[in-house]
């Protein structure tokens, strides 16, 4: 699908509005495709990341300490390297105000995951899954606390 | 208690597992891009700290190890969340000196916290 002009492709995706300002007045092909080229790299080097923690945390025991690697920022190490490059240091500093919520709610979370976890009559998965809530929910609610003005 | 290096676990997860990891650690980095572009950069440090991969690898657990080693790896991953609370603390207040200190110190901050909250939560225990 090739956008012939700026007003398709902010129809298609709003979000790209936004990008069409950061690149400023750069062509609307070369704009997709540093969007493509950005997503590439931050998926792959991001799948790198949590496959290598992976790894790491299948040589340690016990289980209770190599799950400490089920928490690690390997997404974020990635991103954040990436960001201080292209976007530079005030933009981090905002992903790490929004880090700090979601560390809250990860918390949350993992102290939930022990409990479904543990009861016999539901599939680990589906457990998880539902604890998704109470990240939302106090990710949100530190959110909304500390969220800048 | 002390934490042991058993190389042979390697070996054990299937080549299937591998790149669910993968793409689970993919998906999550381009939310998180999306995320901050189209809602600001706030909300894609919310979207970072996102526990998309934790329900994978509790999953495998299980059917690796049994329901007891898959709670706990959840019971440690309180503790790597503590540390990643310490991380986006040192990000938030390290942020202006540059990827070169941030980085590496946040690092250093999430795994002395996470390490730490292990011993006195479990390590201890004989």
């Amino acid at each position: 699908m090739v956008f012939r002009s700026r007003r398709c492709l902010t129809e298609a995706y709003p979000c790209a509005a936004r990008l069409i300002l950061v690149f400023g007045g750069r062509s609307v092909d070369c704009i997709r495709d540093l969007l493509v080229n950005e997503l590439i790299v931050r998926f792959a080097l991001g799948g790198v990341a949590v496959s290598l923690f992976s790894a790491l945390a299948e040589i340690f025991k016990p289980k209770s300490f190599s799950g400490i690697l089920g928490a690690a920022p390997a997404v974020a190490l990635v991103s954040l390297g990436l960001t201080f490059e292209q976007r530079g240091n005030s933009v981090v500093r905002d992903h790490g105000l929004g880090m700090i919520c979601g560390g809250v709610g990860f918390l949350a979370y993992a102290c939930a995951c022990v409990f479904t976890t543990s009861n016999q009559r539901l599939p680990v998965w589906v457990g998880a899954a539902v604890c998704w809530a109470f990240w939302f929910l106090v990710a949100a609610a530190a959110w909304l606390t500390v969220k800048p003005s | 208690m002390k934490p042991k290096v058993d190389l042979s676990g390697l070996t054990k997860p299937k080549a299937w597992e591998h790149a669910l990891r993968f793409l689970f650690g993919g998906i999550v980095a381009l939310i998180a891009s999306v995320t901050s572009k189209a809602l600001g950069d706030f909300v894609g440090g919310l979207a970072l700290a996102f526990p998309a991969i934790l329900p994978a690898a509790l999953t495998l657990v299980k059917e690796h190890d049994g329901r007891k080693q898959a709670t706990e790896d959840a019971r440690g991953a309180r503790y790597g969340a503590l540390g990643l609370i310490g991380f986006a603390a040192v990000i938030y207040l390290c942020a202006s000196q540059g990827p070169t200190i941030a980085l590496p110190l946040a690092m250093l901050t999430w795994a002395t916290i996470a390490v730490s909250a292990w011993w006195i939560g479990d390590g201890r225990q004989t």
